[in-house]
């Protein structure tokens, strides 16, 4: 068996940057994103049906 | 025989840099995220490919609430990211088997995202039943491969990116993780670019991902251009062919 290595060139891509959140909605922002003081719980560990009820992280619906 | 390989890592969907698919972004998000711009260079690799028998998902899939981010760059709640990342990758052609490995704690979060996403994709389970282990080592076609999301990035001038992974070769062999009577490809994730070491009987890569430049990642290593993509390998009449997809996203130079 032997490896064998194809290689292609692929043009690198430029992406605007995108603008600042704070040109959205005030509605559609992702409000209270900081940590709230639960414990001492970092956001990830905070248990998903409290995050989906809004204790932590305030879900940010794109419809 | 034939057996194609795709590999894919880092999706991170559900946030404004990561993939997502048009019916999941809405028109105002359009203009604020690279959603479609990374949807069209999955679109490239899983077209190119075509049909694949094996897909390896090497973890982040979806962005789930990013800390490190603060939250901010969430387009979709935990639960829409896992159903739309789905969706994405039924779209790979050929019904391959699936394996996925998990990726990070601050993305996958204590819902395990990713493997939220392998069950529902019926991803193979393994020894002992898990569908996302954080490691997988294993034979296929005569090679043997070991999958894992994290590497650390070395960014010092002179060990550079290949250090890392020559290390976990070496660490490989050492550790008898090798079979002697194999080739042995070693694929990590993580670090969202493609490098490779090579040697006469071991391979080790990298996958790049599929999220654009990440205000997270322009803070901590801003030189460092992302690739968007990800690997193929085709075995066939005992040649081991992989081709990377790597596609730099070049940073932008302003003209004062």
């Amino acid at each position: 068996m032997s490896f064998t290595i194809k290689f292609r060139n692929f043009e690198p891509i430029v992406l605007d940057p995108l603008p600042e959140d704070d040109d959205l909605e005030e509605s559609e922002m992702p409000v209270d994103v900081a940590p709230k003081p639960v414990g001492t719980l970092l956001p990830q560990e905070i248990p998903a049906k409290l995050r989906k009820e809004g204790g932590v992280l305030q879900q940010w619906k794109m419809k | 025989m034939t057996t194609k390989i795709l590999v894919l890592a880092d999706l991170h969907g559900g946030s404004k840099y990561g993939v997502a698919t048009s019916d999941w972004v809405s028109d105002r998000i359009k203009g604020r995220s690279h959603c479609l711009e990374m949807l069209e260079q999955f679109n490239r690799v899983r077209d190119d490919v075509g049909k694949v028998d094996r897909l390896f998902l090497l973890g982040d899939l979806a962005d789930g609430a990013n800390p490190k981010e603060q939250g901010k760059d969430r387009i979709g709640d935990d639960d829409d990211q896992v159903e739309m990342i789905c969706q994405l990758i039924r779209t790979v052609r050929g019904s391959p088997k699936i394996r996925v490995v998990e990726g990070t704690l601050y993305h996958g979060g204590v819902a395990r995202l990713d493997k939220q996403i392998a069950e529902k994709l019926g991803a193979e389970k393994d020894q002992l039943g898990n569908s996302a282990p954080k490691f997988w080592l294993g034979n296929i076609d005569g090679v043997r491969f070991s999958l894992a999301h994290k590497i650390t990035v070395s960014q010092s001038s002179w060990q550079y990116r290949t250090t890392p992974l020559a290390l976990r070769l070496v660490l490989t062999r050492l550790n008898k993780q090798e079979d002697p009577s194999r080739h042995m490809v070693l694929i990590r994730a993580h670090c969202h670019t493609y490098q490779g070491v090579f040697f006469k009987r071991q391979m080790g890569v990298t996958c790049p991902g599929l999220e654009a430049r990440t205000p997270f990642g322009e803070e901590r290593n801003p030189e460092n251009n992302p690739d968007v993509g990800g690997l193929f390998f085709d075995v066939s009449d005992d040649n081991y062919h992989m081709q990377p997809y790597a596609k730099s996203i070049d940073a932008k130079v302003y003209q004062l």
